[in-house]
């Protein structure tokens, strides 16, 4: 392991991290809060660490396998880490792990907060709080291979280990082009968002801070109540359209934007997942207009927001689905684990998964009926190598592993066995607001120490696909 | 400039490579899954899995928008159909291994029906390389012809008969045409200044005008070597050609192969040289054949550690010269060290060949040394080039780089601080990798 590119690259990431935090300053200077020396003080802090790391551990070797996945979780936990400083110099939370909890809980877009009020707060730290799940929904270390001149393969390596997915594709040959690329469409469609809701009467800090929120997937809100706080249908479709833009491979949008239409019908994923969500929406529509409301509409509006807001791996809410009848609620718990696509900002397990293990169970099944079949697995015409295959069913019982263990601990520190799984389900999916106590009307500040360190933990293994943080929990990893 | 690569074997993967450190867009096209996939781990270039020689697999490597092919399969029928392919396509430039030498004797084929540029056939480059080193009265373990053969460089291993052993450059009185422009130490590749000390076991990188060799054998401190009887072991396709192309100027020529079925056939082909069946590798069969006599000794069969163990004999029973030939490119780095006097690398050579004809342009030849480390560029100098009209100790060319010479008007010249290089001359650099683009970018005079 060559520790001083290591160093190096994360010491880029908190530089640029640093320069980031002026957004918010900026709105603490307009709104004239009381916060601007604790943001000034922030920037320094994390620019001249930044400028540190990279003088002190300067180097020209190349980033291996094994340096991109230390640099992405240790990229992670600084900058998390980093993160909390606005909170803590601002006095937003009273202690570490609450902060680190909240910053962690952004950059990993999962949107679980423990702020128990969370209107009242100066604008700059609720802008900084949303506007770190934005950074670190296309991720900051595809920011950063973007933005770094020529890393090379290096590069390759660390996107391979923050892009979500099995295989991430390439866009062009080169790869700091193709995070260039991927950083620009992601632009362009938040843009897009933050117009749209402006012009259909946001305003503009809400109208940005609900883009941070929707674009990555993220969910959180400057609203106690989240998107349920304007009570607006126009608003409640425009997010809704957009989180389901922003569970879809970025790639895919690329070849949209150049006209390629037609290539976003082929996707398999993409179908799969359009299916999902679409199945999902007319089965809690259904129950709620039995059960709970008396329109159609105001049923089709409530389920079709929240299952896009689940499914999407989003975290936003317009309507307490704590008290929605038991199948509505498992089709949720559900979706929490299928997330969006491969590419996309959307957490969890992701289609692409759920449709190769499926077609894998399947060839199962087949092969005890033709032992000596030659069965290999294809998506859209290609056929997918048993590596991938192998990756993936290796993913998922870590998932799942990850998952029943962590839900262990959080009943364990007294969570009834909803709250536990569903919480765990939540983070580790990249979610945000759970079931039971953790659920969409309450938060995670309840939970004890231990269970918030849990959960800050499943956040992180989700958001970085479990390989590249458990990796470095191998012996053999650090071996010479 | 989006060039597709056909094949990542050896050649294309050297090829890949250098032009995606160079910030061209490489997309790479493989047929087996595996190789592909370590490409993809190792380079920063885009894979796509399929054949070559299939329209939609070109297309989907964007053929539409590339400016360059180098099919370099080991089939000669698929790099051929690729550019076909690609001259339907209308992509200006077509680069194509052929291995067959019927193939490249069918000029107007390959020119005007499949539209390629440039064919490079690795036995006959590797075989130049061979005869190159074998008649040069220079001991060396590479030459290379720049400025259409006007300055040669040459690799020099400084042996314990070498008077320079332990001494400065600037000790040395050399007559002006001559500069050592680098140092190969183990690993290391060293631009030496002035108080640059020379040390046993060193590799020297030696620009010299042409035929100006006799100062080379005083840094050797060894004879000029006169060729005149050549062995060659293996009759492969570079054996062969080795032997034609030596007996054509003269040179005795025998030839030894183990398999009698191959021996008849090559005695079709070579009518002057003595063709012997027998297992190369006995000492018996190599003294009774006078091996103690022979000036040369070629070992070009299929196996490396065949040609490395003879041609290592062979310089212990007395020949003057042993070049063998190696595939295995992390074998060369040793090589030398044992007492080989020069090994060829037919896959360096396509790659170095076929990147020259990549940069061609202002860029005139190139050669890349110790894979890749270094490279040796002839540059035509431009006009709007930053080093122009100025002495060259004023024209802050990077640390890791020298003009090893200057060719004005057909003089060569070997610079000095005060030398300026005017515009239409013909400049050779030498540069270690990391400095190519500063290079590049004081040349070229444009801001990219």
């Amino acid at each position: 392991m060559k520790y001083k590119i290591v160093l190096n690259t994360i010491g880029n990431i908190l530089f640029f991290l640093g320069l980031s935090i002026i957004f918010p300053l900026i709105y603490a200077i307009y709104y004239q809060e009381q916060v601007i020396n604790a943001f000034i003080l922030s920037i320094i802090i994390t620019t001249v660490s930044g400028l540190l790391l990279r003088k002190f551990f300067s180097s020209k070797e190349p980033i291996g396998p094994k340096e991109g996945f230390a640099i992405a979780t240790f990229g992670w936990i600084s900058a998390a880490g980093f993160g909390t400083l606005p909170f803590l110099f601002a006095g937003t939370f009273s202690n570490f792990i609450d902060a680190y909890f909240e910053a962690m809980s952004g950059f990993t877009t999962t949107g679980a907060t423990v702020l128990t009020a969370i209107e009242g707060n100066p604008h700059a730290i609720l802008f900084w709080r949303d506007q770190i799940q934005w950074l670190g929904g296309m991720g900051i270390i595809v920011l950063v291979v973007a933005i770094l001149p020529a890393l090379g393969v290096g590069g390759m390596q660390l996107f391979k280990s923050e892009v979500p997915g099995p295989d991430p594709d390439k866009l062009k040959p080169r790869i700091k082009e193709t995070a260039k690329l991927l950083w620009l469409v992601y632009i362009i469609i938040s843009a897009l968002e933050v117009a749209c809701l402006y012009f259909s009467g946001m305003s503009l800090f809400d109208a940005l801070t609900h883009m941070f929120g929707t674009m990555p997937t993220g969910g959180f809100t400057p609203r106690n109540l989240s998107v349920g706080a304007y009570n607006n249908p126009i608003f409640e479709t425009i997010i809704i359209i957009f989180m389901f833009t922003a569970g879809v491979n970025f790639t895919l949008h690329y070849k949209v934007l150049h006209g390629n239409v037609k290539s976003l019908i082929k996707n398999r994923e993409f179908l799969f997942y359009s299916g999902v969500v679409l199945i999902s929406i007319i089965a809690v529509t259904t129950e709620l207009r039995l059960y709970i409301y008396n329109s159609f509409f105001t049923a089709l509006r409530y389920a079709s927001f929240q299952v896009v807001s689940i499914a999407t791996t989003t975290g936003f809410v317009t309507a307490d689905y704590n008290i929605w009848p038991a199948f509505s609620k498992s089709v949720l718990l559900i979706l929490m684990f299928i997330g969006g696509c491969a590419g996309s900002t959307g957490g969890a397990i992701k289609n692409i998964r759920i449709i190769l293990l499926l077609k894998q169970a399947y060839r199962e099944l087949y092969k005890l009926v033709h032992p000596q079949a030659v069965t290999p697995i294809r998506l859209g015409g290609k056929t997918v190598s048993e590596e991938v295959i192998r990756n993936i069913t290796g993913f998922f019982f870590l998932y799942v592993l990850i998952f029943v263990t962590c839900t262990f601990i959080m009943s364990a520190l007294g969570l009834d066995i909803l709250s536990a799984a569903a919480s765990v389900a939540a983070t580790l999916g990249n979610v945000g607001p759970a079931l039971g106590l953790a659920g969409p009307t309450h938060n995670y500040a309840f939970i004890p120490d231990l269970g918030k360190i849990t959960l800050i933990f499943c956040m992180l293994l989700g958001r970085l696909e479990i390989y590249t943080v458990l990796i470095l929990v191998i012996p053999e990893f650090w071996k010479k | 400039m989006k060039i597709i690569i056909i094949g990542a074997g050896k050649v294309g993967y050297q090829i890949a490579k250098t032009l995606s450190s160079e910030n061209h867009d490489v997309i790479v096209i493989e047929k087996d899954e595996l190789i592909r996939q370590s490409v993809k781990n190792s380079l920063d270039v885009l894979t796509i899995v399929g054949n070559g020689a299939n329209v939609r697999t070109l297309e989907e490597a964007g053929i539409r928008q590339a400016d360059m092919i180098i099919a370099v399969t080991s089939i000669d029928e698929v790099n051929m159909i690729a550019c076909m392919i690609a001259k339907q396509f209308g992509v200006p430039k077509k680069i194509a291994r052929s291995r067959n030498p019927e193939y490249i004797y069918n000029n107007t084929l390959f020119r005007e029906q499949l539209g390629i540029d440039f064919i490079i056939n690795p036995e006959i480059a590797t075989t130049k390389e061979i005869v190159n080193l074998l008649k040069s009265p220079v001991n060396a373990a590479q030459i290379q012809d720049f400025a259409e053969g006007r300055v040669q460089m040459f690799e020099l291993k400084v042996e314990e008969s070498s008077p320079f052993v332990n001494k400065q450059l600037k000790d040395f009185n050399f007559k002006h045409h001559l500069l050592v422009v680098a140092i190969c130490r183990g690993d290391k590749i060293i631009i030496p200044g002035g108080e640059g000390k020379i040390i046993l076991g060193d590799n020297l990188y030696i620009l010299v005008e042409k035929d100006r060799f006799s100062e080379l054998n005083k840094i050797t401190g060894k004879k000029p070597v006169n060729i005149q009887n050549v062995m060659i072991l293996g009759g492969s396709e570079i054996g062969i050609q080795s032997a034609l192309m030596l007996s054509k100027q003269g040179i005795n020529t025998k030839l030894i192969e183990v398999d009698k079925e191959k021996c008849e056939k090559i005695v079709e082909r070579l009518p002057h040289t003595l063709i012997i069946n027998g297992d190369g590798t006995n000492i018996d069969l190599l003294q009774s054949e006078g091996i103690e006599i022979t000036d040369g000794f070629v070992a070009v069969t299929g196996y490396d550690e065949d040609n490395l163990l003879v041609a290592l004999l062979a310089k212990h029973l007395g020949s003057k010269k042993v070049i063998a030939k190696v595939s295995r490119v992390d074998y060369i780095p040793i090589l030398e060290k044992i007492g080989v006097d020069a090994v060829v690398n037919p896959r360096m050579t396509t790659a170095s060949a076929i990147l020259r004809f990549v940069r061609r342009g202002k860029i005139i030849s190139l050669t890349l040394l110790k894979e890749g480390k270094a490279e040796v560029i002839e540059w035509a100098a431009q006009p709007a080039s930053k080093i122009i009209n100025k002495p060259l100790k004023n024209a802050n060319l990077p640390k890791n780089s020298i003009i090893g010479a200057i060719v004005h008007q057909n003089r060569v010249i070997i610079p000095h601080g005060n030398d300026i290089i005017q515009p239409g001359d013909k400049v050779i650099i030498f540069t270690l990798a990391s400095d190519i683009k500063k290079v590049e970018r004081i040349f070229d005079g444009r801001k990219r």
